[in-house]
């Protein structure tokens, strides 16, 4: 079991490396960047409707350059219609706001159980336990 | 003068597995920060890691498992049903994921047709995933704080000689 542990303790550490080192080196460029933004402009005038079509974008199917004709576009709620960008699944810094949006969630969520749980001994306190779990 | 009462080793080992994996949950739950190649990978990668996470504890889970229907407290139930059900969700994520998937399995040369079905269930898994995980952590949390000061409390210690040091108790419970 210790031994088991260990070397998936390993393999885990090494497939998180590896991942974020392969991850690294898919995501795009930083010319692919300024490309993507160039189409964020573009889909102000209009240009993302046909983009929904999957792998009809210019640049061709099969790697990350290709992905502004994929993705959320392709779904009727998608956020195309402000004009682009936020369909867009190139790395952007204004993804920020999600880790931070997730962090206060999960912040409220254990302000709220710390609150109830400190009412509740509150409460237990005042009227002494009759019986039962400790 | 001080008595190691738990493994120091193993149980900073955890502290640090448990706070790379949260902080992999953090950019998962961001793909237009991370881009969608390294949402797939991490999160595969994350995937991994919650099995060894799992294998970490796992005599908490055959023994809890044992006591659940006996003589078990409310907190250990609870904490029963919310990692199973946080076991649950994580899975639905990362089979969801891995049927959307537009790098991972393409990369392996799998393609499978888009179904929004399996988009709708990711998001929905993931949202839950951000509420189970907040009670997982509130649950946890004494543990957390605790084991962190020991932690800076044993590096300020090795570090220099100021000796006002303190020692947290297991007893001093947050919440
Ligand atoms: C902890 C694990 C994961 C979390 C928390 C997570 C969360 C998310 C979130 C929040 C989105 C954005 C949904 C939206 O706004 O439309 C997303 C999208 C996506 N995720 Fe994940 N995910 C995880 C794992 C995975 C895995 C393992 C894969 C594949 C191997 C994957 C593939 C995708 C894809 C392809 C999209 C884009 C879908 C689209 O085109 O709209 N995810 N994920």
């Amino acid at each position: 079991m210790k031994l088991i542990t260990r070397i998936l303790l390993i393999l885990a550490a090494g497939l998180l490396v590896a991942a974020t080192l392969f991850g690294l080196s898919q995501s795009p460029t930083m010319s692919q960047l300024i490309e993507a933004k160039a189409h964020e402009d573009h889909g102000e005038r209009g240009a993302l409707p046909e983009q929904t079509v999957e792998g009809s974008h210019e640049e061709g199917e099969g790697n990350f350059a290709s992905r502004p004709g994929r993705g959320m576009r392709g779904r009727p709620e998608g956020e195309s219609g402000e004009g682009g960008g936020h369909g867009n699944w190139e790395p952007s810094l204004a993804g920020f706001t999600n880790v931070g949006v997730t962090l206060l969630k999960i912040g409220a969520i254990i302000a709220i159980f710390a609150l109830v749980t400190r009412l509740w001994k509150m409460r237990q306190r005042k009227q002494p336990a009759a019986g039962g779990s400790a | 003068m001080e008595t190691k009462r738990t493994p120091v080793r193993r149980t900073t080992i955890n502290l640090l597995i448990d706070g790379a994996m949260f902080l992999a949950f953090l950019v998962a739950t961001a793909p237009h920060l991370s881009g969608l190649a390294i949402h797939e990978w991490l999160s595969l990668a994350l995937g991994a890691a919650l099995i060894t996470h799992l294998l970490l504890h796992w005599n908490w889970i055959v023994q809890v498992a044992r006591r659940f229907f006996g003589k078990a407290s409310w907190t250990a139930r609870l904490n029963y049903l919310l990692n199973s059900l946080l076991f649950i969700a994580f899975a639905t994520i990362i089979v969801t994921g891995i049927m959307i998937s537009e790098v991972a399995l393409p990369f392996i040369g799998i393609s499978i047709a888009r179904d929004d079905f399996w988009l709708g269930l990711h998001r929905m898994a993931s949202d839950a995933t951000i509420v189970i995980l907040g009670l997982h952590i509130a649950l946890h949390w004494s543990w957390l704080v605790n084991t962190t000061r020991r932690l800076f409390a044993r590096s300020t210690r090795k570090a220099g000689r100021s000796g006002a040091t303190q020692p947290a108790t297991s007893q001093e419970s947050t919440l």
